[in-house]
């Protein structure tokens, strides 16, 4: 058996059954504790054992194979810290990788391919290969790097074929990376619109681990109907309806039209800025009272430093053995007691910050360690909370993104707040409408479309975005009921007969 | 591997260099100078002159002598610049069809690239005579704030020159790489560049990887030597005026000879505190008395004629600084360049706004030309661990309703990039839009270069506002422009090249190239045939001296006697063809002149 550093991290591996390992009181405390961020010696201070004890046990738990042990110390999900060699995570498909007629080596190629494909998902840190505290020389010299290696300069007059355009992309990417990155407001920004995605995804890991110990909750917390306050109004189906389309972001002035163009889109602010303050406004406020509680500094009885029980000649006599046994308990009790009494503390210190998904963690742990109706139905209330952050979230995020034209991105995050309130038609045709715009999976954007429409058959706009799903789609027929129906909602609206004219034409 | 020269095609003076076994080094002409006269004249025979030739005899044939030319290339005639030459150039400058510019030399028009490709057909020669081989591949630097219709003409003087140019690069930066290639820095440096027609400054980042990565770049494209020459000149007029009350520039000579003075003032006064300048027989009173040109000059009132226009350099070097949010504290050395910067009152002046000496390394008339031959080197042979990013000097827009300019891809954008944006219809039913791609800086379209346009049709008829139109700006490494325009909702495309206009038609640049290869293969053979006629004097003067010996070995012995008589016909034949002055005769006759000058030496060497 090795036994892990102190540093290390354990984790569960996924599959793997807990009833199969030992479920002693101390490695219950010790299981609990593990989250695959926190490090032994963090989980020995939550657990009041030490860290060698600890150690010991998770050894021990790791030959079991429920556990393995990730080597990297700390909770941030760090990107690749190689500058030269960033490492994408995604693997091309296989038969166009390498083309032997291009001036260009095989392993360039495949990297070339590799980046092009990942673009869209690396983050700036990661396109560049630097973790997310480099400075501003690391930054650079990483840039430098992949200018080196992938401006088009370096293979000049080389048959490049169709990698030319993919490399312009790709150093196009790295340089707005670099540009973000070193300038100081602009890198600000950009972290937190990043910590924003982090955010989503630990409260997503958070509330999958939830859902699976649905023991817990006996009924899964009902979903809210309406969208939160700090969502606001979605820019579903507005590009396609008069009175409220994007356009108007940008008013028309009407004494100024003359020239072939109008001004272009004003793209709004990325919401991560605008909505900051809301956002924390409105958190202060769902979070009520449990606000300024500081942590009690009471001496938590029952963390001993302890040597584990060892198996004495029992022959010593029943008294023995029973005043051994109930030592045990009181001292089991106690620190089940101080640990759910820690846990408490913990996260309440992670509400005052508002720590949602931190509080929602440490609650996790303090309701296995107490039949307290109240932790309990206040473990409930953090983790609703939580999942209304993370809707929250996800919408801030996917406006960001449709503020970027990142439909994909868009698509895929307002899907995301669409899991959570799924009887939102908003909601859905919100997706329906950043999938035409990607263009993609116009199936898919027709699937969300028409679920807007089921659930709002009243709307005219749901119908029209549904509309022009389907004329991009080229199922002109449908297109021409669903503006139809769009047109007797709202018989007034010039859009939609216009639409209409469209698609008549394309019929005859 | 074939050879890449570069060339800075300066205002007043050119200069060619090459990579060599490594270091880049400038060509020196023919007359051993390593800059040539940017001037190109036209004798009255009808000759065509370049470089130092054709400004020895400016004064007299001033009207067909081009100076400055740079100053004009890719401008339209409308504009106020072209205006501003017109008034102080000697020679015509004329409208041509499509706006753009034409300068008449002996009653035949010329496109400005015409004479800047004589220019550079000249650098190419230079570079051909030295390396012993055809040159066809170049890259030439033109100033940082040139706009793509200067670029372009700039390419297409090169493509009429014979030259395949294989990138055009910025001069300020071309000086950063002569001043850091191959020394391993890093560090931030600003290149102020004053030259005879431009100003512009520069500051990069040099780093790891052989990167030169330009931060910042700004100017102005008619500031220069020129400028402070004309204050010289100003002044020396208005004083004439003053004592004799005759304007000195109404004679086109007399313009000429003060434009030579001036300028030779200006430049002693960054070696001397005063000196005279001395015109005699300036011009003529008109009472048959000629008047005299006499005034000493001071370094003070030169500096004080011209403080203007330092502090003009200083104020974009300020905007500049602050554009990029850098700190003079940032930058770690100052690299001049440009002959004006010989100027004592700007070294100071430079030297107090950037709070530091500039550097004393690079030689200011040669670095441009040898950082454009190390860019080609570094382009050509990958070996050469270089990467310049450049940046686009003015932000690319189109032009949207109300005349107003959109910019896409703003200032200072390191190239490779990209940039989209969505806009909209502006009238109802709208079917079409004409999309004006420009380059500039101001908000009003008019106001800013016109590089293309195309036409996005096929729209759906829709209310103003509605139809929703993605524009898509692309420039890659070679500065190459395209623009597309996509209907967001049929998702129809369209998409161009622009190519920026030289004022040029294709037809009138192949012609054009046409014609200089014609004159080139002209200009070579004339060279071979005078080769020939050289060689053939030499030879026909060296039999003439050895005959008499000969004659007299010859006349003791009975051999070769019809060897000298054969040689007698020989020498006559030639001599014929050499008066006659045909060419084709001459070459005839060399490999006869030849031997029988070798038989000759032989037969005196085995008596002697
Ligand atoms: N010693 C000197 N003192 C002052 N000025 C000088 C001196 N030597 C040259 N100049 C001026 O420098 C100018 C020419 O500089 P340079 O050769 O660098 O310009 P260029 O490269 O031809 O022009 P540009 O770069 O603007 O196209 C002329 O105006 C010339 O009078
Ligand atoms: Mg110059």
């Amino acid at each position: 058996m090795t036994i892990p550093s102190s540093d290390q991290v354990p984790r569960w591996v996924a599959g793997r059954d807990v009833p199969g390992l030992p479920t002693g009181a101390f490695e219950r405390m010790v299981l609990d504790a593990i989250d695959g961020q926190r490090s032994i010696a963090a989980i020995a201070d939550l657990v009041g054992l030490g860290a060698e004890d600890v150690a010991q046990m998770i050894g021990a738990l790791t030959a079991g194979g429920a556990i393995t042990i990730d080597p990297r110390p700390g909770p941030a999900p760090r990107p690749f810290t190689s500058p030269t060699a960033p490492t994408a995570p995604v693997t091309v498909g296989g038969s166009d990788a390498f083309d032997p007629s291009l001036d260009i080596a095989a392993p360039l190629q495949a990297r070339i391919l590799e980046l092009f494909d990942a673009i869209d998902t690396l983050d700036h840190y990661a396109l560049l290969g630097v973790p997310r505290d480099a400075d501003r020389k690391a930054i650079k010299s990483a840039y430098y790097g992949f200018a080196a290696k992938f401006h088009t300069d370096r293979h000049f007059g080389k048959n490049l074929g169709p990698l030319k355009s993919k490399m312009e992309v790709i150093f196009g990417r790295a340089t707005v990376a670099h540009d973000v990155l070193s300038r100081k407001e602009q890198r600000a920004e950009y972290d937190r619109y990043l910590s924003e995605r982090d955010r989503t995804r630990a409260y997503e890991e958070l509330l999958s681990a939830v859902d699976e110990g649905r023991e817990l909750f006996p009924t899964p917390p009902p979903r809210v109907a309406t969208p939160l306050p700090s969502a606001g109004r979605l820019p579903v189906a507005q590009a396609v309806q008069p009175d409220s389309g994007p356009m108007k972001v940008a008013p028309v002035n009407p004494a100024r039209i003359t020239a072939d163009f109008e001004r272009p889109v004003e793209r709004p602010l990325p919401a991560s800025v605008l909505d900051e303050r809301t956002r924390k406004e409105a958190l202060a406020r769902r979070l009520g009272a449990g606000r300024q509680r500081s942590v009690s500094g009471t001496t938590i009885p029952g963390a001993p430093s302890l040597t584990p029980p060892r198996k004495t000649s029992v022959e010593e006599g029943k008294a023995a053995a029973d005043a051994i046994k109930r030592l045990y308990e009181d001292r089991r009790d106690n620190a089940r007691k101080a640990q759910a009494q820690r846990m408490l503390e913990a996260g309440e210190a992670a509400l005052a910050k508002e720590d949602v998904v931190g509080a929602a963690n440490h609650y996790r742990l303090a309701v296995q360690y107490t039949d307290d109706p109240a932790v309990h139905s206040k473990f409930k209330q953090i983790s609703q909370k939580a999942r209304e952050v993370l809707f929250d979230a996800y919408m801030k995020q996917a406006r960001y993104e449709e503020s970027q034209a990142k439909w994909k991105e868009a698509a895929a995050s307002y899907a995301k707040a669409h899991e959570a309130h799924p009887d939102d038609a908003d909601i859905a045709a919100s997706v329906a409408q950043a999938l035409r715009k990607e263009g993609r999976d116009l199936h898919r954007a027709a699937r969300f479309g028409e679920l807007a429409v089921q659930k709002n058959p009243n709307s005219s706009g749901f119908r029209v975005t549904l509309g022009a799903v389907y004329l991009d789609a080229g199922l002109f027929l449908r297109a021409k009921t669903e503006l139809e129906v769009a047109l007797r909602l709202s018989p007034e609206d010039a859009k939609i007969k216009e639409l209409l004219v469209h698609v008549r034409k394309a019929l005859a | 591997m074939e050879r890449v020269i570069g060339i800075d095609l300066g205002t007043t003076n050119s200069c060619v260099a090459v990579l060599e076994n490594g270091a880049p080094a400038v060509i020196p002409n023919r007359g051993g100078y390593k800059t040539t006269p940017s001037m190109v004249a036209i004798t009255e025979a009808g000759k065509k002159l370049v470089g130092h030739i054709a400004k020895r005899q400016a004064i007299t044939n001033a009207e067909n002598t081009v100076f400055a030319a740079k100053r004009l290339i890719g401008r339209k005639f409308s504009s106020p610049q072209v205006k501003n030459a017109i008034a102080t150039s000697a020679y015509r400058i004329v409208e041509g069809p499509h706006g753009d510019v034409r300068i008449s030399l002996r009653n035949k028009t010329y496109g400005v690239a015409e004479i800047s490709a004589m220019i550079l057909q000249e650098m190419k020669v230079i570079a051909e005579d030295y390396l012993g081989a055809p040159v066809s591949k170049a890259v030439i630097t033109v100033p940082a704030y040139f706009n793509d219709n200067q670029r372009q003409a700039t390419k297409d003087a090169g493509a009429i020159a014979g030259l395949d140019v294989i990138r055009i690069i910025n001069e300020p930066t071309a000086a950063a790489l002569a001043y850091g290639f191959g020394k391993d820095l890093e560090r931030t440096v600003a290149v102020y560049d004053l030259g005879g027609g431009t100003f512009d400054i520069s500051v990069l980042e040099i780093g790891a990887h052989g990167v030169f990565r330009v931060i910042a770049t700004a100017g102005d494209t008619f500031l220069g030597g020129e400028d402070f020459d004309a204050r010289v000149i100003d002044w020396l007029v208005e004083g004439f005026q003053q004592e004799h009350n005759i304007d000195l520039r109404q004679d086109r000579m007399a313009l000429q000879r003060l434009k030579d003075a001036a300028e030779k003032a200006k430049c002693e006064l960054s070696a001397t505190r005063e000196t005279e300048i001395n015109l005699p027989f300036i011009i003529s009173s008109g009472r048959n008395e000629a008047l005299h040109l006499q005034r000493v000059i001071s370094r003070e009132v030169l500096d004080s004629l011209c403080s203007d226009l330092v502090e003009r350099t200083v104020d974009i070097c300020r905007q500049t600084l602050q554009d990029a949010q850098l700190g003079k504290e940032e930058i770690e050395d100052v690299v001049l360049v440009g002959g004006m910067t010989r100027m004592p009152r700007i070294i100071e002046q430079v030297a107090e706004f950037f709070g530091r000496e500039p550097c004393k390394g690079v030689h200011p008339d040669e670095v441009v030309a040898l950082g454009a031959a190390i860019q080609g080197a570094a382009l050509m042979d990958q070996k050469t661990e270089m990467v310049l990013l450049d940046v686009t000097p003015h932000t690319l827009g189109i032009m949207t309703f109300g005349s107003n300019f959109r910019g896409l891809i703003p200032q200072n954008t390191t190239v490779p990039t990209s940039r989209s944006e969505i806009f909209t219809t502006s009238r109802d039913n709208q079917t079409a839009v004409k999309i004006l791609v420009m380059q500039g800086e101001h908000d009003k379209a008019e106001e800013n270069e016109l590089l293309g346009e195309f036409v996005l049709t096929g729209l759906r008829k829709a209310a103003k506002g509605q139809v929703e139109i993605e524009v898509t700006f692309e420039i890659n490494a070679d500065g190459i422009v395209s623009v597309s325009a996509k209907d967001m909702e049929t998702g129809q495309k369209q998409a161009i090249q622009v190519t920026a206009s030289s004022g040029l038609t294709k037809d009138e640049l192949h012609n054009m190239i046409e014609a200089a290869q014609g004159e080139m293969l002209e200009r070579r053979a004339s060279e071979e045939d005078e080769a020939s006629k050289q060689e053939a004097q030499r030879l026909i003067a060296e039999i003439e001296r050895l005959f008499p010996q000969v004659e007299q070995i010859v006349a003791s012995s009975d051999f070769g006697r019809d060897a000298t008589e054969k040689a007698r016909g020989i020498l006559q034949r030639a001599r014929d063809a050499v008066a006659r002055g045909d060419a084709a005769g001459i070459k005839e006759h060399l490999e006869a002149l030849g031997r029988t000058a070798r038989m000759f030496r032989g037969v005196v060497q085995k008596t002697s």
